[in-house]
């Protein structure tokens, strides 16, 4: 198929919108971002086009083309600050889409109903996931017991000051943390390139995997980082999100602060390497078989009738 | 936390009216004192008062039927967020009723509404004198504080309004979790010891409390 994307933004999308690229193009699809030029998209005469409710792009009207859009919530429950705007929702419906899509399993349904009840617009849960292509295990010296790689800012402080930092100021734990944003002093090695990445999970022995509050609470917008490292063969170790415990049965989540330190500490010590290395092997097993943006672009093309190529997502 | 007058105590059990009853007691104008944390029981409540405090006193709970039990307690939930310290949140959340009440049923294979309700109404403390249920909780409650020396206006109590905290977009837990007939089942059979009990002449409708999903 030739399929255009979104223009590359910045914060999870564009990391996102990565992982269904190399997904994409690893099943030989054509694909290409878009930057909102009319003409480019006639030029390309896509098949399907991906976007965003957060990064509206003038879609032309043209009936060849499936759309998918990626939504927020927008259902019966109230998620201040989270749940889709008035703005978006009227934008969204105005562009007719074939599918919208969110961060939410199957069973957060209820989460995004409103998007099939009020407006007529079927949702598909697609929730993040690992880009096989980009990360996988290199087999390596594990030489730092803790690798975190993310941004803080306030709202990320609520789960990551309680959670992460006592870990990382322990003195049993070595660790290098890579990231943008707001961090306390001396924690932070700055930015990291992309190509680094990588390699960068593969020298960790551990992932603590942070999630916002409202993960914690609802379950869903999953961050990547949990399905990521897992490719890299490094142990992810989740914060309270008991939603995924059905989803992603070898992860190792923690109950509260306490709990998670307590399991980042123990799953890091050189006697417990074995332990570790058949949990990391489970998990690396675990997103390989049902959580890969492989799988995601499956479940999206099957939603869209393009059956053939849902299978061959998988093959 | 329990709440107490100088002729009631009632033990609060987490999503059986106990809010309502909170209130109503306020607006009666009895002036509840609170004792121990929101949800004690015996025997923790002994931390905060003595037994003789109890043992003078009609002591009261309310439960609820274990299928409108798991219903609300999932509503409550979606609504207001999960709670991983809680074990029935950490071990058995889902925003699916179906899948968090499977997920209960197989947690807790005696039924955790049975084992909930049994911490409260328990016989063993011989201190529970009467136990309401949340279906009729506005007469279950007239009667008790009548029993216990309340003189109650029943109009200016069944004028109170209902706390519906598990409302959605002005739909109740009723509307939003739907049982399968098989799910349905199981939870009767799993939580058998508390509805023999409590509930064996109750009527349920499994039309009204099964069908497919409102989202």
């Amino acid at each position: 198929m030739r399929i255009l994307l979104c223009q590359r933004v910045g914060g999870a999308f564009g990391y996102i919108t990565d992982g269904i690229l190399n997904a994409l193009k690893d099943r030989g699809h054509m694909v290409q971002r878009w930057g909102g030029d009319e003409q480019s998209w006639f030029q390309f005469n896509p098949d399907l086009y991906i976007g965003c409710s957060g990064h509206k792009q003038d879609i032309p009207k043209d009936s060849s083309t499936k759309i998918a859009i990626h939504v927020n919530p927008y259902g019966p429950v109230n998620m201040n600050g989270i749940n889709e705007s008035r703005e978006n929702i009227d934008w969204v419906t105005s562009k007719n889409p074939d599918v919208v899509f969110g961060y939410g399993f199957d069973s957060d349904r209820i989460i995004w109903s409103y998007w099939e009840q009020k407006n007529n617009i079927k949702w598909v849960p697609m929730p993040t996931a690992g880009d096989k292509v980009m990360f996988r295990n290199l087999n390596i010296e594990r030489d730092l017991d803790v690798v975190y790689l993310g941004g803080r800012w306030e709202y990320k402080g609520l789960t990551i000051d309680p959670y992460l930092l006592p870990v990382l100021r322990d003195d049993r734990i070595t660790f290098k943390l890579h990231g943008w944003g707001d961090w306390p002093n001396n924690i932070c090695s700055g930015v990291l390139e992309e190509n680094h990445v990588n390699k960068f999970f593969n020298r960790g022995k551990i992932c603590p995997c942070m999630s916002e509050r409202h993960t914690h609470q609802y379950g869903i917008d999953i961050p990547e980082r949990a399905w990521k490292v897992a490719l890299c063969g490094t142990l992810a170790i989740h914060d309270p999100v008991p939603t995924l415990r059905d989803k992603f049965k070898s992860l190792v989540i923690s109950q509260n602060p306490e709990n998670f330190k307590d399991l980042c500490i123990y799953y890091s010590r050189p006697s417990n390497k074995d332990e570790r290395d058949k949990l990391a092997k489970e998990q690396q097993e675990e997103v390989l078989a049902n959580h890969t943006y492989h799988n995601r672009l499956s479940v999206l093309f099957d939603s869209l009738d393009l059956k053939d190529d849902a299978e061959f997502m998988l093959a | 936390m329990a709440l107490a007058t100088d002729k009631i105590v009632f033990l609060h059990v987490p999503k059986t009216g106990g809010i309502w009853i909170k209130n109503a007691l306020n607006s009666l104008g009895l002036n509840p004192i609170e004792i121990g944390t929101q949800h004690d029981s015996f025997p923790e409540l002994f931390n905060s008062e003595p037994r003789e405090f109890f043992e003078n006193k009609l002591v009261f709970t309310f439960i609820r039927h274990p299928v409108f039990w798991y219903q609300s307690r999932w509503a409550f939930r979606i609504k207001h967020g999960w709670q991983s310290r809680h074990p029935l949140d950490f071990n058995c959340a889902s925003n699916d009723f179906l899948l968090f009440v499977d997920k209960a049923l197989s947690y807790k294979p005696d039924g955790w509404c049975s084992w909930l309700f049994e911490r409260y109404i328990s016989k063993d403390t011989g201190l529970v004198d009467k136990i309401g249920r949340t279906e009729n909780l506005v007469g279950d409650f007239i009667d008790i504080m009548r029993e216990a020396g309340h003189d109650v206006d029943e109009q200016q109590v069944r004028d109170f309004s209902f706390v519906n905290s598990s409302d959605m977009d002005g739909f109740g837990s009723k509307y939003w979790a739907k049982y399968s007939e098989e799910l349905l089942d199981r939870v009767m059979v799993v939580e058998d010891s508390i509805i023999s009990r409590y509930y064996h002449d109750f009527p349920i409708d499994p039309k009204t409390l099964c069908g497919s999903r409102n989202y």
